[in-house]
C-alpha cells in the first residue's frame, strides 16, 4: 500500500503553512517561543529572567483556560439541553452538580467539608467504578487481540501480558520461583526489554515533539489561528 | 563565559542539535517541494482514515476526533497540536458532509484552539456557515471524567469512525471499547506509553511510536511535515549511533 | 494568306503551319469523326477515347504521335525492342537512327508498331468519304489526315481476331490498311484490337447517344466555317478547344473525341451500314440534313430506310418520353426479319427479353444478328470448325449476345416474365432485367412505418425494473434491524466481570489473608532508609499528582509511607499538578490518619499548597519560584505557608528535607524528575508510583548518579514497605487488605486472557481456513 499521501481522499499538500500574510497572533507566538529557548540555552540572566516571567504568564493562561473550558462545557450542555431528547437528562444533571459543586466549593472552599463531600462521594466512587470498568474492558481487549490481529506481535504481547501478571502476585499463595521476586521473569521483563522499548519510544516521541515545536516556532504550523 | 563554552555545555550542545534539526528541516523541504510525500513508507490506518471520511460522508454520518487532555504545554501539549492539524484536515474533507465532524477534549486550551481550527477551514473553504461552536468542545477536565463524557459523543451522535489524537492515559480503552461497539473505525495515537499499551489491544488502527507525529506528513497538512519527518528518520539514527558508542565506550571503560 | 490563331498561345500562325510556331500546339487538327459517325460506328470499331486519364495519356502520346509524324521525322525505334514475330512478319527496315522520339514511359510494342506504321504508312484515307459524318480539317490532306499506320494495323489486327464478324468491324483513319493483306498480322491486329473495340463499345453503350434524325443523312461538310473549327452535325468543333457552337438537343461531343472518330472502311456490312444510315437519320433529327451527294460509297450502300418515321424515332435524353423500341422494330422489319420473332414492345421487352437487353440500333440488324447467332453457336459447339482455322471464337460481348436472332434461340432470348423488372425510362426503357441506374435505397418509396413503442431486450426491461426498484426504495423507510441485545462480547464482559467480582467479594467476605506480602525490594528499602533519616519535624513537600480513578492503588501503595512520615512528626505540604490533587491530597491524609489513628489536621500538621496549573511548566516555575508560585495554602484562612508556617524556612525546594511525588502517570513522575530534582540540590526525591510507570521511572532510579532515591512501587510496593513495617498503620495496611483479593483477580484475568485469548486464536484460524477455502473455489 501506497503512502497516506497518495490516497486521493487527502487531496494535495497544501502550502496553507506558509501564507506569506503573517498575522500578529503568529508574530507573537514565534517571538515569545523564540526568548523562552534562547533563555533555556543561553545562561544569559536577562533572558533567564525573561523565561521566568514568561512561563508564569503561561501558568495564569493555563488557569483561564481551565475556566474556559468549564465555560464550554457548560455551554455545549446548555444547548443539549435546551434540544431536548433522551441525553438532555444527562446534561440537565451535569449543569446542576456543576452549579452546586460551585456554589458549595465557593462558600466552603476547596478543601472545606462539604467540597470534600462532594468529592469523596460522587466524584471519588465514580472514577473508581469507571476503572474497575476500565479493567474489564482490558481484558476483554487482551482476550480479543488474537481475533482483531492475529500476527507474531500479537502473540508476543499477549504473552507478556500473562508473564507479568502470573508474576505480579503469588498464585494462591503459591510464589512462582521463575516469575516472582525481584529476580523473577516478571522483573527481568519489566526492567529490560519494556524500559528499553520505553526509552526507545520516549525517543522517537522527543525527536517529534522538537520537530512539532520547531514547526510551530518557525511559523509553518500555526494551529492558534489566523 | 565565551561562545564556546555555551556550546560545549548541555545547554549550548541541545542549542546545535535544535539548529541543526531546523537546518535539515528547511533543507529537506526545498528539495522536495516538488515531490511532497515521496519515500513514504505505507501506513495503513492513515490510509483507512481516508476511506472512512469518504464513507462518513456518503452514509451521512460524522467523524469524532478527540484531543486527549494534556494542553498545549509540555510534551503532552504537541500531540494535541498534532491533533489539530488532523482535526483541521478532516474538517475540509468532510466539509461536504450532512453532519460535520466533532472534536472533542479534555483541557481548555485545546477546546478553544479546536474550535478556532473550526472556524478557520470553514472560513479558507467557504463554508463558514457550517461552523458551529459546539463542534469543538470540552468533555471533561480530569482523564476519567474526559472519557466519561467523550462516551456520548460516540453513542449519540452517529459517528462512524473515531480519531483519537493527543495526550491519554489509560482511560482511552474506555473510548476504543465504545467505538467498537458502535461498528466505527478507531484510529489512536498517543504519546503516552501507557496509552500506546492500551490502544495495540483495544483500537483497530493504533499508531505506535512517533507515527502519530508523522500525521501530518500523511494528511498533507503542509510542506514541512514531509520534511521534518526525513530530519527525525535521520537524527534518529544518529542517535542510534551515539548510544551505541557510548555503551561499547561505557563497556571498555573509556567513559 | 489568312492567319490561323493558335488554340493555346493565341498568336497568329500562318495557315498552312500544321503546329504553332510560337509553342508548337497542333493548329490543324487531326481528322476525326462527328458524334453521329461516332454513334454509328459499327460494332468493333475504335472505341473512342477513354475519359479520364487514360484519355489524357492517350491523347499525349498520340498527340506526340502525330507531332512527330507531321514532323516527317521518322520514327526510329530500337530494334531489339521488337518482338521476333514483329520483325520476322513486318520485315522491317531498321532506320539507322534511332532517335526516341516517343514520349517517356511507351510500351516498347507499341514503339514498335510506330515504327511499323511509320514504313508502311497508309495514304491518308479521303476522309470526306471515309467519314460522311466527320467534318474533315480545312486543310485536309493525305499528309495531315495520315494516321499512324501502326494504329490501323492495330485496328486490323484487333477486327481479323475477332473473327469474321470482327473483320468486318475493323475500319481504318481512312485508309485502308496494306498490311491488312497478311493474313498474319490481320490477325494480330485483331487480337490487338479486340479489347479496344470492346472499350469503347462499352462506352458507346454507355454514353448518351446523341440525337440523331434518322430520316436525313448528317451533314457532312459544311462550308465556310473559321480557321480551325471543325462542323460536326450540328457542332462546330474547334480542336483543341471543343465545341464552339453546338445544338442544344445534339450533346456535346470532345473535340478530341471528334478527332478520334475513325472513318469507316470500305468493307462495312450491312448491319453497319444500317446504323450508321439510322445514325445519320437520328443526328438530322433537329434539321440535320445530310449531304447525301457527299456520301461515300459504302454510306450510300447503305438501305436508307424509308419506313422511318422521324416521329417514331424518340431521341435518347428526352424526358417525358418513354421511350420505346417502334424504330428498332421497324428497322428490323426492314431487313424482312424480326430477330425476336414478335412485335417489339417495351412490355414484351419488359416479360421476355433477354436480361442482356437489346441494343438501340437502328437500321437492319438481321444480318449481323444472323452472323453474331451463328458465332455464338459455333463457340457453344466444341467440335465445330471455327473459320479461320486456328483462331480462337471469339467472346462475345454480353449486350451482342443479347441480340441473337429470337428464332435461331427462342428459348435463350426468350423474355422471362417473371425475371426483373422492366425499365420504364431512360434510354434502356423497355428493357428488363437492367441494371439499375439508381441505388436501391435512392428509389422513392413509402419510408417504413416504425414503431413508437420503446425496443427493448429482455435484458435492459430487467436491469430498468431493478434501477426503478432502487429509486423507489431510496424513499422507503427502512427499518434498522434492532440489534440483539446479548451479543456474545456482552456476554463475555458479563463473565469477565462475574469472575472478577466473585473473586473480591469472596475476600471481602472470608477476609482471607493467606497470600503472602512481597518481601523488602531495594528500592522500598531505599525508601524507608531516606524516611527513617529524616529529622524531627522534617520539612517534606508531598507531591498528590494521581487521577482519583487510581486512588485506590496509590492510597494503597502510598500510605504506609504518609503514615512513617506522620510518625516522624513532619510537616507536610501537598502540592499538586491536577486539578482533583489538593482533594485527594486531603482524603489521602484522612485515610491514613483513619487507619493509624495519626489524623493530621489543621495548618498546623500540614499545608495544602492547592493545584499548580501549566503542567510541567508550573512544576518549573514552582520550583524556580515556589514562594511566588504558591503562597497561600488552601485551608479557610488561607494562610501565607511561607510566613506562617515551618515552610518560612524553606526558601525554595531545596530548603525542604524531603521530596515525595505520589503519581500514576509516567509523564508526571518524569516531569517532577526533570523540573524539579535539578533544583534540590542534594534534597532526596522519592516516589510512589503505579505499576503501569514502572518502566520509564526504575531508570532513573537506577541511574548513577541517582535521580529518584528511592521508589514505592504499586501495591507490591506498598505491601513490601507495610511488610517491613508492620507497626504502620497499626497494621491494618490497605496493601495487606488488597493483596489477597489482588491475586486472585489477576489469576482469574490470566485465565480469562488465556482462554478468551486462544478461543479468538482457533475460531480465527478456522475463518481463516474457511475463507480460504471459499476463495480456492472461486
Amino acid at each position: 500500500m501506497g503512502s497516506g499521501c497518495d490516497h486521493p481522499g487527502w487531496g494535495s499538500i497544501e502550502t496553507g503553512g506558509a501564507d506569506m500574510k503573517i498575522p500578529v497572533a503568529a508574530a507573537i507566538a514565534i517571538a515569545f517561543g523564540l526568548v523562552v529557548l534562547a533563555g533555556y540555552f543561553l545562561p544569559l540572566p536577562e533572558l533567564v529572567s525573561l523565561r521566568t516571567i514568561l512561563v508564569q504568564w503561561s501558568m495564569i493562561i493555563a488557569s483561564t483556560a481551565l475556566f474556559v473550558g468549564v465555560a464550554n462545557l457548560l455551554r455545549v450542555h446548555w444547548f443539549k439541553l435546551r434540544k431536548g431528547g433522551t441525553a438532555s437528562a444527562y446534561s440537565f444533571l451535569l449543569i446542576a452538580s456543576l452549579l452546586v459543586t460551585l456554589v458549595v466549593v465557593g462558600l466552603y472552599g476547596p478543601t472545606g467539608s462539604w467540597s470534600l463531600w462532594i468529592f469523596n462521594s460522587i466524584q471519588f466512587p465514580i472514577e473508581s467504578s469507571l476503572m474497575a470498568i476500565l479493567a474489564v474492558v482490558l481484558i476483554y481487549s487482551a482476550a480479543r487481540l488474537m481475533r482483531r490481529r492475529m500476527d507474531l506481535f500479537s502473540l508476543l504481547f499477549g504473552m507478556a501480558v500473562l508473564l507479568v501478571l502470573l508474576g505480579s502476585a503469588p498464585i494462591f499463595g503459591i510464589e512462582i520461583p521463575f516469575l516472582y521476586g525481584p529476580d523473577g521473569l516478571r522483573s527481568l521483563i519489566v526492567q529490560i526489554p519494556a524500559v528499553a522499548g520505553a526509552r526507545g519510544i520516549l525517543l522517537g516521541v522527543a525527536l517529534g515533539t522538537i520537530a512539532t515545536g520547531l514547526r510551530i516556532l518557525i511559523g509553518a504550523d500555526r494551529p492558534y489561528g489566523g | 563565559m565565551n561562545i564556546v563554552d555555551i556550546l560545549i555545555s548541555p545547554e549550548g550542545l541541545g542549542l546545535v542539535f535544535l539548529v541543526v534539526f531546523l537546518g535539515s528541516m528547511i533543507v529537506f523541504a526545498v528539495a522536495g517541494k516538488n515531490r511532497p510525500g515521496q519515500n513514504l513508507r505505507g501506513i495503513v490506518a492513515f490510509s483507512r482514515l481516508g476511506k472512512a471520511v469518504g464513507l462518513a460522508v456518503e452514509a451521512g454520518k460524522r467523524l469524532h476526533i478527540s484531543l486527549g487532555w494534556g494542553g498545549v504545554s509540555g510534551m503532552q501539549g504537541i500531540s494535541g497540536l498534532l491533533g489539530l492539524s488532523v482535526v483541521e484536515r478532516i474538517a475540509r474533507l468532510a466539509s461536504i458532509s450532512d453532519r460535520p465532524p466533532v472534536v472533542s477534549s479534555g483541557e481548555g486550551t485545546l477546546g478553544i484552539l479546536s474550535q478556532d481550527t473550526l472556524s478557520k477551514t470553514y472560513r479558507t473553504i467557504g463554508e463558514a456557515r457550517q461552523y458551529d461552536s459546539g463542534q469543538g468542545r470540552v468533555s471533561g477536565l480530569t482523564p476519567f471524567s474526559y472519557a466519561a463524557g467523550v462516551l456520548p459523543n460516540i453513542y449519540d451522535e452517529q459517528v462512524s469512525a473515531t480519531v483519537l489524537a493527543g495526550h491519554f492515559g489509560s482511560e482511552v480503552a474506555l473510548i476504543a471499547d465504545a467505538s467498537e461497539r458502535t461498528d466505527g473505525l478507531t484510529l489512536a495515537g498517543s504519546d503516552s506509553i501507557q496509552a500506546q499499551a492500551v490502544m495495540v489491544a483495544a483500537a483497530q488502527e493504533p499508531l505506535i511510536g512517533e507515527e502519530l507525529y508523522a500525521a501530518g506528513a500523511y494528511v498533507n497538512a503542509g510542506p514541512l511535515h514531509a520534511s521534518s519527518l526525513r530530519a527525525q528518520d535521520i537524527f534518529r539514527w544518529v542517535l542510534v549511533v551515539i548510544i551505541l558508542v557510548g555503551a561499547a565506550l561505557k563497556l571498555v571503560g573509556l567513559i | 494568306m489568312a492567319d490561323v490563331r493558335c488554340p493555346m498561345c493565341g498568336k497568329p500562325n500562318p495557315e498552312e503551319l500544321e503546329l504553332c510556331q510560337f509553342c508548337q500546339a497542333r493548329i490543324k487538327p487531326l481528322e476525326g469523326r462527328s458524334p453521329a459517325e461516332e454513334f454509328n460506328s459499327p460494332i468493333g470499331a475504335e472505341p473512342p477515347l477513354d475519359t479520364g486519364g487514360e484519355q489524357d495519356s492517350i491523347d499525349e502520346w498520340l498527340n506526340f504521335l502525330r507531332q512527330s509524324e507531321d514532323e516527317g521525322e521518322p520514327r526510329p525505334f530500337d530494334e531489339e525492342q521488337l518482338a521476333d514475330w514483329m520483325k520476322e512478319d513486318l520485315d522491317i527496315k531498321m532506320p539507322e537512327s534511332q532517335e526516341p522520339l516517343e514520349p517517356e514511359g511507351t510500351p516498347d510494342w507499341l514503339s514498335s508498331l510506330r515504327s511499323i506504321a511509320d514504313e508502311d504508312a497508309p495514304e491518308p484515307p479521303d476522309v470526306e468519304k471515309a467519314q460522311p459524318a466527320v467534318e474533315p480539317s480545312p486543310t485536309d490532306s493525305s499528309e495531315e489526315n495520315e494516321i499512324p499506320g501502326w494504329l490501323s494495323k492495330l485496328r486490323s489486327r484487333r477486327t481479323a481476331e475477332e473473327g469474321e464478324a470482327d473483320q468486318e468491324f475493323a475500319f481504318q483513319l481512312g485508309e485502308e490498311p496494306k498490311i491488312s493483306e497478311q493474313a498474319g498480322i490481320q490477325e494480330d491486329r485483331s487480337a490487338i484490337s479486340t479489347e479496344s473495340v470492346s472499350d469503347w463499345l462499352s462506352e458507346l453503350r454507355g454514353e448518351e447517344a446523341p440525337v440523331v434524325d434518322s430520316s436525313q443523312p448528317p451533314e457532312l461538310v459544311q462550308e465556310e466555317l473559321p480557321a480551325g473549327q471543325v462542323e460536326i452535325g450540328e457542332e462546330v468543333v474547334q480542336p483543341g478547344v471543343g465545341v464552339v457552337s453546338q445544338d442544344e438537343d445534339i450533346p456535346v461531343v470532345e473535340a478530341d473525341r471528334a478527332s478520334e472518330i475513325q472513318p469507316q472502311t470500305e468493307e462495312i456490312p450491312d448491319w453497319l451500314a444500317g446504323i450508321v444510315a439510322g445514325g445519320a437519320a437520328v443526328a438530322a433529327a433537329e434539321g440535320v440534313e445530310a449531304d447525301l451527294d457527299n456520301l461515300p460509297e459504302w454510306l450510300a450502300d447503305l438501305e436508307k430506310s424509308s419506313a422511318l418515321d422521324r416521329e417514331e424515332i424518340v431521341p435518347f435524353g428526352e424526358e417525358g418520353e418513354e421511350l420505346t423500341f417502334d424504330w428498332l422494330q421497324t428497322q428490323v422489319r426492314a431487313g424482312q426479319e424480326t430477330p425476336y420473332g414478335e412485335e417489339l414492345t417495351s412490355d414484351t421487352l419488359g416479360t421476355e427479353a433477354d436480361t442482356r437487353g437489346v441494343g438501340p440500333f437502328v437500321g437492319d440488324l438481321s444480318d449481323f444478328l444472323e452472323e453474331a447467332e451463328l458465332s455464338s453457336l459455333e463457340a457453344a459447339q466444341p467440335g465445330v470448325e471455327q473459320p479461320g482455322g486456328d483462331l480462337s471464337p471469339a467472346e462475345l460481348p454480353t449486350w451482342l449476345e443479347a441480340m441473337r436472332p429470337v428464332d435461331a434461340a427462342a428459348g435463350v432470348y426468350a423474355i422471362d416474365a417473371q425475371d426483373g423488372q422492366v425499365e420504364s425510362s431512360g434510354p434502356l426503357a423497355g428493357m428488363q432485367g437492367v441494371l439499375p441506374a439508381e441505388p436501391e435505397i435512392a428509389r422513392l418509396k413509402k419510408p417504413a412505418v416504425y414503431a413508437l413503442r420503446l425496443q427493448v431486450t429482455e435484458s435492459q426491461r430487467a436491469h430498468a425494473s431493478l434501477l426503478d426498484e432502487l429509486v423507489k426504495s431510496e424513499g422507503e423507510p427502512k427499518e434498522i434491524p434492532g440489534r440483539p441485545a446479548v451479543t456474545s462480547p456482552y456476554l463475555f464482559r458479563l463473565i469477565i466481570f462475574a469472575v472478577l467480582i466473585s473473586t473480591i467479594l469472596w475476600q471481602v467476605f472470608t477476609g482471607s489473608r493467606t497470600s503472602p506480602l512481597p518481601g523488602l525490594m531495594p528500592e522500598t528499602f531505599d525508601t524507608s532508609e531516606i524516611i527513617d533519616d529524616l529529622p524531627e519535624n522534617a520539612l517534606v513537600l508531598l507531591g498528590v499528582d494521581y487521577d482519583p480513578a487510581l486512588a485506590g492503588e496509590m492510597e494503597a501503595a502510598a500510605a504506609s509511607l504518609v503514615d512513617h512520615m506522620m510518625l516522624k512528626v513532619a510537616y507536610l505540604g501537598l502540592v499538586s499538578t491536577s486539578s482533583t490533587g489538593p482533594a485527594l491530597g486531603e482524603h489521602l491524609i484522612a485515610t491514613v490518619g483513619s487507619l493509624s489513628g495519626n489524623r493530621y489536621q489543621g495548618i498546623e500538621m500540614y499545608a495544602n499548597l492547592g493545584y499548580l496549573p501549566g503542567g510541567a511548566s508550573g512544576l518549573q516555575a514552582f520550583a524556580q519560584a515556589p514562594r511566588q508560585v504558591a503562597p497561600f495554602a488552601l485551608d479557610p484562612e488561607t494562610t501565607a505557608v511561607w510566613s506562617n508556617t515551618p515552610f518560612q524556612a524553606a526558601q525554595d525546594l531545596a530548603g525542604f528535607d524531603l521530596v515525595a511525588v505520589i503519581t500514576d502517570d509516567s509523564d508526571k513522575a518524569r516531569a517532577w524528575i526533570e523540573q524539579v530534582q535539578p533544583t534540590l540540590n542534594g534534597t532526596p526525591l522519592i516516589m510512589v508510583i503505579s505499576t503501569q510507570a514502572e518502566p520509564l521511572v526504575r531508570p532513573y532510579y537506577q541511574a548513577n548518579p541517582k535521580q529518584v532515591d528511592g521508589m514505592v512501587v504499586g501495591l507490591a510496593g506498598g505491601g513490601s514497605y507495610e511488610q517491613s513495617h508492620q507497626d504502620l498503620l497499626a497494621g491494618n495496611g490497605l496493601a495487606r487488605k488488597y493483596w489477597d483479593a489482588f491475586s486472585l483477580s489477576v489469576l482469574a484475568a490470566v485465565v480469562l486472557i488465556a482462554v478468551g485469548g486462544f478461543v479468538n486464536l482457533v475460531t480465527n484460524l478456522l475463518n481463516a481456513q474457511k475463507q480460504s477455502k471459499a476463495d480456492k473455489k472461486r
